[in-house]
């Protein structure tokens, strides 16, 4: 792209414009649409513009904008693949996956080779047991691998390892440690699993790494591409992330920065992330740091969390609360991460200063009291465009919907729990009924508030033609159909994923459509959403995305 | 191997807002004598001593000069840990502040990984509220978890309940059996919250201004390990803290014993010798 523009010609353009609903070609110039509709029209116009044919053939479309996700799914990829499904790595190589637990350790034996310091960890991830009921990862089958080297299997969850015997002995626990969560065998010995991120702990060098990992610039630019890989332009990092010092913004600002950068990063900042101070200092400070915003690294949003998350039991649930245990006794109501009242003096600060926030609230009840305290906020304060976003909203009613939409506020529905855990809600957490309601994309449209969906990378794999997928069709891994009557059109789905994630961000007069003078950020697929059987949805290919009027590349 | 195997005590505190836990943790703060210890608190800003004890301060540390170090607990529990791992020496022990809506029970076991053992949980209630607390809306089941985990409960503020704190007795003893220490003015004797490792029995005049407790040392002789963890079972209501070595007679190495509260740990100590050693125990009882 040069400073002169360029047209960018398509089989269609699809802008999610109302009034330009579909066009034949994209003008950019400077990074910014310059024009949308026809090559001769706009070279009418605008004089004689290149014509780039590289989606010629191809659907564009906005770029997909990811409201909630993690930079973990980025720091993972220090280490390699070794979950049951085939995956896309960083790199746009496809891992196949390990079937078997001999391919398991015939990829751990090759990992191994590869290596030549001795004393380096081996650590690879995703590794999911559900998928191996016959036969429980050990330690014995690790050390089949090495005697010596340390080596540490992360489970898909990311609440167990496998560790081998050098591990254990490196860390002097192999005859046993009175830790909780780590299972013994019949000689009384640990079997090498490490259950909850306490008895994680004891592999310390490879947490360690894992942290460090979180701000490795490494771990941003493998995020990105994984982003770029499926048609993502703007990736966000919910609060995960330290927004505290220069150096804190500097990471984001430097990874951005790199020429040919392919996706646009929001991290926004979490308060009880090493912020201290009162909550006006903060909310200043939250406003100062959007100063070192760049085009590629955008600051000045926060994220706080309520609760937990259901399928852990953590999240809080109003009555009946979750279903009992197996053995007919009742389950503990989840936990609360902040006290209601700091919750409520820092959402305060934050709205007098005029600064969105997004709260974490997976359960109903945690929706309550969000709702409590934006009631509160709002009547003190008057801001009308405060766009304040409940995230997650896994187990929201109708009657919370209303209030939502009373209040002003937006929702981030995560969608992609009905296909990966949709099964274990309907038969464990909540029951077939409530499992019914989750994630109701189509109450919150009859209610009138206006949302996203997401995948929480990398909770669960980032990709947003899968998450239009699930809420879409509402399939569980199993294959069934998980409350049809909360299905929404394609169309809504893409808008979800586009300009109402946009939205959220406060971004959306920047980017979520095809629009003349918003950013020129596309996304070219190789068929049209709304063309294919939405069950296919997810299997379009995505050819390639642009961002600030440049095609992205390895 | 971490500190040659050796484990620190780790005592975690809990309640909520406005309990009183900042009131014990400067308390614990300034009344160090010596020991070396590591306080993990949500903000170091609380932390409020004389500005001639600081030694230094940036903000999410503040070193003291008795030894005392407090930090900021950072975004994780495992790397607030490995900040205190990385100490060449092992401190005397970690007293780690929740937050107002922590639930102990879960946390707890972090307190048993490398380098620590658990020595107690400890909830602070607020004799003015706790009982208001235990029935609001969101929290009230919370409130009722801290205490149902306590080893022991800090009953701040009886001087300004109604009733002296009668009701958030009732309340308190229908959640958990743990004993139910009355602080005044804020001030609790540190033995109760730390225990007594480390120390001989003679116990610092600080200690002794604050009264309401006694000392005794026990000579148990040589029970098995069965007798023995009897005997801790049939302790007295009012013992607060016990804490010792035994030389039990079925056992080749020292038996550690602890009582905190409710909590009895019985531990096998191979790496300690029987000739080098005294078998006794030394009682903290309340003596209100
Ligand atoms: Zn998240």
């Amino acid at each position: 792209m040069s400073e002169s523009g360029v047209i960018y010609r398509a089989r269609s353009v699809v802008t999610l414009d109302h009034a330009v609903p579909t066009a034949e070609a994209v003008a950019v110039r400077g990074g910014t649409i310059l024009g949308v509709g026809s090559v001769d029209d706009m070279r009418a116009t605008w004089g004689p513009l290149p014509v780039d044919d590289t989606f010629a053939d191809a659907v564009l479309l906005p770029g997909f904008v990811e409201a909630h996700s993690h930079s973990l799914e980025g720091a993972i990829w220090a280490w390699e693949y070794a979950g049951y499904f085939p995956r896309l790595g960083p790199d746009g190589r496809t891992r196949q996956g390990c079937q078997t637990f001999d391919e398991t350790i015939d990829l751990l034996r090759r990992l191994d080779a590869e290596l030549d310091d001795p004393t380096e960890s081996l650590v690879v991830w995703g590794f999911d047991p559900i998928y191996f009921p016959g036969e429980r990862l050990a330690a014995r089958h690790l050390d089949l691998v090495s005697a010596t080297r340390p080596i540490c299997v992360i489970h898909a969850s990311l609440h167990l390892i496998t560790v081998n015997t050098a591990l254990m002995e490196r860390e002097g626990f192999a005859d046993g440690t009175d830790v909780e969560g780590v299972p013994v065998g019949g000689d009384g010995r640990p079997i090498g699993e490490l259950q909850e991120p306490p008895a994680m702990s004891l592999a310390r060098r490879e947490m360690l790494m894992l942290w460090g990992a979180m701000s490795d610039p490494a771990s941003l630019r493998r995020f990105a591409d994984m982003a770029r890989l499926v048609g993502c332009t703007t990736v966000t990092e919910l609060g995960a992330a330290r927004l505290h010092g220069d150096d804190d913004l500097a990471l984001w600002t430097q990874a951005a920065g790199e020429d040919g950068f392919p996706v646009r990063l929001v991290p926004l900042l979490n308060p009880s992330r090493g912020h201290h101070g009162t909550p006006d200092e903060i909310a200043r400070h939250t406003v100062a740091i959007r100063q070192a915003s760049t085009a590629k690294a955008r600051f000045g949003l926060v994220k706080m969390v309520l609760d937990g998350s259901i399928q852990g039991f953590t999240a809080r649930l109003n009555p009946p609360g979750y279903l009992p245990h197996p053995d007919g006794t009742d389950r503990a109501n989840g936990i609360w991460l902040v006290e209601p009242e700091q919750f409520s003096a820092w959402f305060d600060a934050f709205h007098r200063a005029h600064v969105t926030v997004h709260t974490h609230v997976n359960g109903d009840q945690a929706v309550d009291l969000l709702l409590d305290t934006v009631e509160a906020v709002t009547a003190s304060h008057s801001w009308l465009d405060h766009r304040h976003t409940a995230q997650h909203t896994q187990l929201t009613t109708a009657a919370q919907y209303r209030r939502m939409a009373r209040l002003g506020m937006n929702a981030n529905i995560f969608s992609n729990h009905i296909f990966y855990w949709g099964d274990q809600h309907r038969a464990i957490t909540v029951g077939p009924d409530r499992a019914a309601r989750m994630d109701a994309c189509a109450t919150a449209d009859r209610e009138g508030v206006r949302y996203s969906v997401h995948s929480d990378a990398s909770v669960t794999p980032l990709g947003s033609l899968h998450t239009m997928w699930c809420a879409v069709n509402r399939v569980t891994a199993s294959g069934n159909v998980l409350g049809p009557e909360e299905r929404i059109s394609v169309d809504r789905a893409l808008r979800a994923v586009t300009v109402d994630a946009a939205h959220q961000l406060r971004m959306d007069h920047e980017i979520g459509t095809i629009e003349v003078g918003k950013l020129a950020d596309f996304v070219a697929l190789a068929d049209h959403p709304y063309d294919v059987d939405p069950i296919t949805l997810k299997d379009i290919e995505v050819l390639g995305t642009v961002v600030g009027g440049e095609i992205t590349g390895p | 191997m971490l500190w040659n195997g050796q484990r620190v005590p780790f005592t975690l505190l809990g309640g909520y807002l406005g309990a009183g836990k900042t009131t014990v943790i400067n308390h614990v703060a300034r009344h160090a004598d010596g020991r070396r210890i590591v306080v993990l608190v949500n903000d170091v800003a609380a932390v409020n001593v004389d500005a001639a004890l600081i030694a230094d301060h940036d903000g999410t540390t503040l070193s003291l000069t008795n030894g005392c170090v407090c930090c900021a607990i950072s975004d994780d529990f495992a790397q607030t840990l490995e900040l205190i791992r990385a100490m060449p020496e092992p401190p005397d022990h970690v007293l780690m502040e929740l937050s107002g809506v922590g639930e102990p029970a879960r946390v707890a076991p972090w307190a048993s990984t490398a380098g620590f053992r658990l020595d107690g949980i400890v909830t602070v209630a607020d004799a003015d509220q706790i009982v208001e607390l235990a029935t609001r809306e969101y929290v009230g089941d919370t409130i009722g978890e801290q205490l149902r985990a306590a080893d022991l409960v800090l009953l701040t503020k009886t001087d300004l309940a109604a009733d002296r704190g009668a009701a958030a007795r009732s309340l308190i003893g229908g959640h958990t059996s743990a004993s139910i220490i009355e602080v005044r003015d804020g001030l609790v004797a540190i033995d109760f919250v730390l225990g007594i490792d480390r120390r001989d029995v003679a116990l610092p005049s600080s200690s002794l201004e604050l009264g309401g407790y006694d000392t005794t040392v026990v000579d148990v002789g040589s029970p098995t390990l069965a007798e023995l963890e009897q005997l801790l079972v049939e302790l007295p209501p009012d013992v607060i803290r016990a804490k010792g070595l035994v030389h039990c007679s079925d056992e080749e190495v020292p038996v550690e014993a602890h009582v905190v509260g409710g909590r009895r740990t019985v531990r096998r100590r191979p790496d300690l010798d029987m000739a080098r050693t005294t078998s006794r125990l030394v009682i903290i009882r309340a003596n209100p």
